[in-house]
């Protein structure tokens, strides 16, 4: 592949938003309030030595009560009751705020993942579990559901849990090879190759991976003390306390829990690049620099991404599909350090990127002059909320959606608030944020070309199809 | 259908285990068949709306028109009309849809504030998809997109091949994704006359998952309001016949995709069908033998020789006869060894039998997961409307569990040899064919025929 680089002029991107951004484990700032249930668990489940339980107060979405509890100065347990599942959820993540590569995460993520064929995955599928893990571009999980039939199932899973930190853990070695290895499985595909040069680019780091950090992420992703352990289902709660506080209680007794280091949004300027690749079609990755998932910006953009891309009649879709792309999408994904704003365009043979990039500014200037119609502002807040309640209603995104929340070090009321906030979108206020976060001036695009071919002198493609 | 449900409850009562479907099935008026799984904390709805709408029912020469037809409907249900635009979307419906061999489904889900209105308009928007050729022309042009798209996903080309030689001429070989011909033959009017003949209430069957939302006023009130709009009477059926025939030796398929640097392989063998009350004994022979990430395949095949990558196997659910499928990847250059392998493993299950410590890992495996597809309201849903699709009754995934748990060695041993790995496997391979690998699995031990395909020609 090669890499033909055109960078333009730069100017400063919004600043950072001023929103506060409370690192993961900071103490809340008014003491908490729990309920007596809540009270009489962490008693119960402090007994004896070790360090103990506190709870932060606790909230309630949709019927789910979102509780929040630090053992120690260290690991935390995100936990929601739900007597009628019939089944438990545990999921364990860890995140970094620097900016970390794609590829590191993914191998670090593979690290925590039990391997197919290995013992610890014969174990955890003797008890029954439904194992899953992955990543997203800050953070790495891997979680198992069980029938809660059998409790002592759940003491085992949680030891087991505990057993990647400890005994069990990923050894310092595997690590470049596994890194290595999501490297090569990037390139196999144009999607994650783009968005890995833009990523790169955008975090001001070397275009070739600049894995100069790569330790240290995986340092604070395989740190016991900096996890987040989300427990859902039918379990009650001083049984997930006492069982946590057992297994994972020494894995809290090495040096103090280090300060996490929150990522401001970069601040960049625009820039184009394009590559070729083998795809048949040429693709266009517009971005912008946004800030972590807990700003009170970031709806707003998740808002703008459906108002862009949710359905056939949305913005993009009417602007660009059929004529001037076969598919677009975009997206605000949910960081927990800076983010980006991505739209992906596959472009039509003997479409230029330049006509899908002029129809994004178009269709982004007039969200940002306030002009989101009120169709477009009521498909996309009951997208929105749609996708919360189906979040909610699952025992896995459930785990994943309050760990994620907890991990990000937001208040247990977060999500209820997010939830509330979508009902105050209106056009003046997607106009705000599409003027704040999604300039042309921040702007980066790359374009890739199908391989041999230049802009405005297509030539057909012939023998290569994947 | 009958043995099978006894046969559950047989072993549901000699545990103890607590049978009492979370499941309820009501007859509404016209017909049509509402089917209430109710869980959850969430005000959300879950739903599964089943048409007698599957490949089977393709005329002569018309091949894909069932799947023309969904698309159509599917595409007439996200589009806006003047009077009502975007009606789905305002409303926050997720909606996607399938064909099958006998039915195709409508699902997604909704808040439960808005489960009426949605519901209804889906029914509607089955029952009256838009009937212009410019709508029969860009589901045309949808469906031939996705049957592009599904060609260049090698896992799910090598499936097809494999059931098309598994289950010869009988019906359960077609897939809904049809030929491109006969595809590009299908006109508006073709749609229309299979829709008024297939959608009919008694034909209809509405699946609902429901959270917090659960009924305060009786559901089945409410739900005849959702079919208002559907035509009385029953659609036309068919008997889909006697099980296929067995392959009676082993035969290949290799589908030539020039360039590819791994190869994807599904083998698949003839079993009795989904009703069949063998099915929990077989259920926990597969997780032991593929069907985990601990399994004996994993195990042998993939972490100690190294010959695969992730084999897994599943179970297909038809009626009067199922596949037992294995699907894996693995390196060209290593492939013949991989097939010859996994062929000998499953000879050596066959003839030895699986050991008493794998028997127990399949049985707590499979009950687990059969357990924990009935906590979650998707999975259950799912499961609860393909058992009535097959003809059973909608409560027998619940009484899987405990079914499982109960069947002896002897059972899960007897059902490892369901299958004939020996006399009885379809297998078709994905990858960049040269003359050397056509030659080395042509010398594969029992190996009946080799065809070779151009992946361009399916």
């Amino acid at each position: 592949m090669a890499i033909a680089l055109l960078v333009s002029a730069c100017k400063s991107a919004p600043p950072a938003s001023t929103a506060p951004q409370k690192p993961a484990g900071a103490k809340p700032a008014s003491a908490p309030t729990v309920s007596k249930d809540i009270a009489d668990a962490v008693r119960e489940a402090n007994e004896g030595s070790g360090p103990l339980w506190k709870a932060d107060p606790p909230s309630s979405v949709f019927g789910v009560g979102i509780e929040r509890y630090r053992l120690g100065d260290g690991i935390v347990l995100a936990y929601a009751a739900d007597p009628r599942s019939g089944a438990i959820c545990v999921a364990v993540w860890s995140g970094t705020r620097a900016p970390a590569d794609a590829a590191s995460i993914a191998g670090i993520a593979d690290l925590l993942r039990p391997s197919p064929g290995g013992a610890l995955m014969r174990r955890l599928e003797a008890l029954g579990a439904i194992v899953g893990a992955g990543a997203t571009k800050d953070a790495a999980y891997f979680r198992a559901t069980i029938p809660s039939a059998k409790p002592e199932r759940f003491a085992a899973l949680i030891d087991l849990t505990a057993e990647r930190f400890s005994t069990g853990a990923p050894k310092k070695e595997e690590l470049a090879k596994a890194i290595a290895a999501a490297r090569a499985s990037e390139l196999q595909s144009v999607g994650s190759n783009v968005r890995a040069l833009l990523e790169r680019k955008m975090d001001g780091r070397m275009l070739d991976g600049g894995g100069a950090s790569d330790t240290a992420i995986a340092d604070e992703l395989l740190d016991a003390r900096r996890a987040v352990i989300a427990v859902t289902g039918d379990i009650p709660r001083t049984a997930a306390l006492r069982e946590i506080r057992r297994a994972w209680a020494r894995l809290t007794k090495s040096a103090p829990r280090p300060k996490s280091d929150p990522r401001s949004t970069p601040k960049m300027g625009s820039f184009q690049a394009s590559f070729e690749t083998d795809e048949p079609f040429d693709t266009a990755l517009v971005a912008w620099p946004i800030p972590p998932a807990a700003d009170r910006d970031h709806l707003g953009l998740e808002a703008i991404a459906h108002v862009l891309s949710g359905g056939d009649e949305s913005r993009l879709a009417r602007a660009l599909i059929p004529k001037i792309a076969t598919s677009v999408e975009a997206r605000a994904p949910r960081t927990l350090g800076a983010g980006r704003f991505e739209i992906f365009v596959a472009l039509r043979p003997s479409v230029t990127a330049t006509k899908a990039v002029s129809a994004i500014d178009r269709e982004i200037r007039a969200i940002g002059r306030g002009e989101t119609s009120a169709l477009d502002l009521e498909a996309a807040r009951a997208a929105l909320r749609e996708t919360f309640l189906s979040d909610l209603d699952r025992l896995e995104s459930r785990a994943e959606l309050i760990g994620r929340s907890a991990l990000a070090g937001e208040p247990t009321s977060a999500i209820e608030k997010r939830i509330a906030a979508i009902s105050g979108l209106t056009p003046p206020e997607l106009g705000r944020v599409a003027s704040k976060w999604l300039s042309s001036r921040a702007r980066a695009d790359v374009v890739g070309r199908t391989h041999g071919e230049t802009d405005g002198a297509k030539k057909p493609k012939r023998g290569r199809r994947r | 259908m009958k043995r099978a449900v006894a046969s559950i409850a047989l072993f549901a009562a000699a545990t103890g285990a607590d049978t009492q479907p979370s499941v309820k099935t009501t007859k509404l008026e016209g017909g049509t068949e509402l089917v209430e799984v109710a869980r959850g904390l969430v005000p959300i709805v879950h739903f599964r709306i089943a048409v007698r709408l599957g490949s089977a029912f393709d005329p002569p020469g018309k091949s894909g028109l069932a799947r023309v037809a969904t698309i159509a409907i599917e595409a007439g249900l996200h589009a806006s009309t003047s009077d009502d635009p975007r009606s789905l979307e305002r409303l926050g419906v997720e909606l996607a849809a399938e064909t099958g061999v006998t039915s195709a489904v409508f699902f997604g889900s909704v808040s439960g504030e808005n489960a009426d209105r949605a519901i209804t308009r889906i029914v509607e928007g089955i029952v009256h998809p838009p009937a212009t050729e410019a709508a029969a022309k860009n589901a045309i042009s949808r469906a031939l997109e996705e049957r592009q798209r599904a060609l260049n996903h090698d896992r799910s080309l090598a499936e097809g091949e494999m059931k098309r030689l598994l289950f010869g001429s009988h019906a359960y070989r077609r897939l809904p994704r049809g030929d491109v011909r006969e595809i590009a033959s299908i006109a508006a009017d073709d749609i229309q006359a299979l829709l008024k003949r297939q959608i009919r209430s008694e034909s209809i069957l509405i699946g609902v998952a429901l959270g917090s939302f659960a009924a305060k006023d009786d559901l089945a009130e409410r739900a005849k309001k959702w079919t208002e709009s559907v035509p009385k009477g029953r659609a036309a059926d068919l008997d889909l016949g006697p099980a296929p025939e067995h392959l009676r030796g082993r035969k290949v398929v290799l589908v030539d995709k020039p360039e590819r640097r791994t190869a994807d392989v599904v083998a698949g063998m003839l079993i009795p069908g989904a009703l069949d009350p063998r099915r929990p004994a077989l259920l926990a022979a597969v997780a032991s033998i593929g069907g985990s990430f601990s399994s004996r395949l994993m195990r042998e095949l993939a972490t100690k020789q190294r010959l695969v990558t992730l084999p897994i196997a599943t179970l297909e659910e038809e009626r009067s006869a199922s596949a037992l499928e294995i699907a894996f990847s693995a390196e060209p250059t290593k492939l013949h060894h991989a097939i010859r392998a996994l062929l000998d493993e499953l000879a050596a299950i066959e003839k030895k039998g699986l050991a008493a410590d794998e028997i127990a890992f399949g049985r707590t495996y499979a009950t687990a997961r059969a357990e924990l597809d009935l906590r979650d309201p998707i999975r259950a849903l799912r499961s609860a409307v393909a058992a009535r699709v097959l003809g059973a009754d909608a409560s027998v995934p619940w009484g899987l569990p405990a079914a499982i748990e109960v069947v002896s060695d002897e059972e899960v041993r007897a059902g490892t040899r369901l299958a004939d790995p020996a006399d009885d496997v379809a297998i078709a391979v994905v990858a960049s064919i040269t003359p050397r690998l056509q030659a080395d699995i042509g010398a594969l031990p029992g190996v009946k025929s080799v065809e070779i395909v151009s992946w361009e020609d399916r």
